[in-house]
């Protein structure tokens, strides 16, 4: 270690290097090798070859960024990327480092420099849903919020590389982006979520891009942007929820009425000229509203597979999918109950392939589940009881899955296991 | 073991904990029992992430 030290610069405060060797001896020790990037990036890694992890803030300049990414490059194979060192979290490999990175910077590059930080905010709120699908944390076997597996899902390099995370990735996403525009951002922790705090001259905007991502995806008006805090509990208390609820409110926080959400939005080309959101698959739905079909089952089966011909890459983020069909096949009239819900196939015990299924609840349709097969590109129907024989819902969602209801009486019984009521 | 399964119902909320397989009685140690249970949840909507899904919500609203 003290051999090593020589190499570092003076005044260093930004990197915090371990190396596995060291690790445990710096963490009990509580010392830091500070870093600072200058030109000799390629020769610094060369002189330490058995480094094995660096930890890294998100809250920094590009130029930070910039040289980190260089460092990395040089550094052996075995590195690894930790989020943050007050409280770190997950890991990202080398790859998934230089990969996300490289997504980022191209994120980065795409905001116009002259935007004030209202446009700087909402573009980048804006480009969440084509970056990242929600995958809730069961779907990485994660036994539990803060082992290794969830820890990691949230790391920002892993999450930009994968194209999945969970809210606070896709916060921290959105904070290292912000801040190298130079947009001062804050993550806020509620309960069981968390989400933004940017900070304005005028003020302090909430926003919550892990809620909008269908609503960015799909390319519809935001509904989590820029609100104050009463609105946000007020909406979501009716829904039963407090994911937003906070110990300790900010302050002088403003929301941004409608008018000028569409204006921002205009101004940075998300809306058409006349300021409303573009949402091209409203297009589709009014399309196949003003067909003529015979009954309501034809209709919903036209629009699911116009829906696959038209949105492929959307329909592979599935948590938005979800959300925005469901929306759809009310707008198209389905008045019987819908229910979806994410299964796998029983032979899956990895759970490696997630499937939307989707149930009509109305006449014509009741008796068969439509599942979307993405390898296919194509939704398929099957029968409420061969489905049962096929698929489950995930090992860890003990929820009643909802087609168990619709099997025949005698089906049930057989199937109800001594512990359900 | 109804007797059990009664108890835990009483303490836990019957919806959110499941007792999965009937309690286990160690032979060597009378009155003692092995117990696993699992919180329930609707996970894709409960996962503890805060996930929100929009339900029903018009298309024209979000033009």
């Amino acid at each position: 270690m003290e051999n090593e030290e020589k190499f570092f610069d003076e005044d260093v405060k930004d990197v915090k290097f371990v190396d596995r060797d060291y690790y445990y001896r710096l963490y009990k020790n509580e010392l830091q090798i500070p870093i600072k990037f200058k030109n000799h990036y390629g020769e610094l890694a060369k002189k330490l070859p058995n480094l094995k992890r660096i930890q890294v803030p998100i809250d920094k300049d590009n130029e930070f960024y910039l040289g980190l990414r260089e460092f990395v490059k040089n550094c052996n194979d075995d590195l690894t990327v930790q989020q943050g060192y007050i409280s770190p979290v997950g890991v990202a490999t080398k790859e998934e480092f230089l990969k996300g990175e490289e997504i980022i910077q191209k994120e980065v590059d795409k905001i116009n420099t002259n935007w004030n930080r209202e446009q700087k905010i909402a573009h980048v709120h804006y480009r969440m849903g084509d970056m990242i699908s929600y995958y809730p944390d069961f779907n990485f076997d994660g036994r539990y919020v803060g082992d290794r597996a969830s820890h990691d899902v949230r790391n920002i390099w892993k999450s930009v590389a994968d194209g999945v995370s969970v809210c606070n990735g896709i916060a921290a996403i959105e904070l290292t982006i912000l801040s190298r525009v130079g947009v001062p951002t804050k993550i806020l922790h509620g309960s069981r979520h968390v989400f933004l705090l940017h900070e304005l001259e005028r003020g302090n905007l909430l926003t919550d891009a892990t809620w909008d991502l269908a609503q960015s995806l799909y390319q519809a008006k935001p509904l989590h942007f820029c609100f104050t805090y009463e609105q946000i509990r007020e909406m979501e208390s009716k829904q039963g929820r407090n994911s937003h609820e906070l110990e300790e409110v900010p302050e002088n926080i403003i929301g941004i009425e409608e008018n000028e959400l569409r204006e921002i939005c205009y101004s940075i080309g998300i809306t058409n000229e006349d300021r409303t959101f573009k949402l091209p698959i409203k297009g589709l739905v009014d399309e196949i509203n003003s067909g003529h079909f015979e009954n309501k089952s034809e209709k919903e089966i036209m629009f699911l597979r116009k829906f696959l011909e038209h949105f492929p890459r959307e329909a592979t983020h599935l948590s938005e999918t979800r959300s925005m069909l469901e929306c759809c096949l009310a707008d198209l009239g389905i008045e019987g109950n819908i229910e979806t819900k994410f299964v796998y196939e029983k032979e899956d015990n990895g759970h490696r392939n997630k499937i939307l299924a989707i149930h009509i609840n109305e006449a014509g349709m009741k008796d068969s589940i439509r599942i979307m097969n993405l390898q296919e590109m194509k939704f398929e129907n099957i029968g409420i009881k061969e489905f049962d024989k096929k698929y489950r819902v995930h090992q860890r969602d003990t929820a009643e899955p909802f087609w168990k209801k619709y099997l025949p009486q005698q089906e049930m019984g057989a199937k109800e296991t001594e512990l359900q009521q | 073991m109804n007797w059990l399964r009664k108890i835990i119902d009483k303490i836990f909320n019957k919806n959110k904990v499941k007792l999965l397989e009937e309690p286990k009685k160690i032979e060597d140690k009378p009155n003692t029992f092995i117990l696993e249970l699992r919180q329930t949840a609707n996970l894709e909507v409960d996962d503890g992430n805060g996930y929100g899904i929009i339900k029903r919500k018009s298309l024209k609203e979000m033009v």
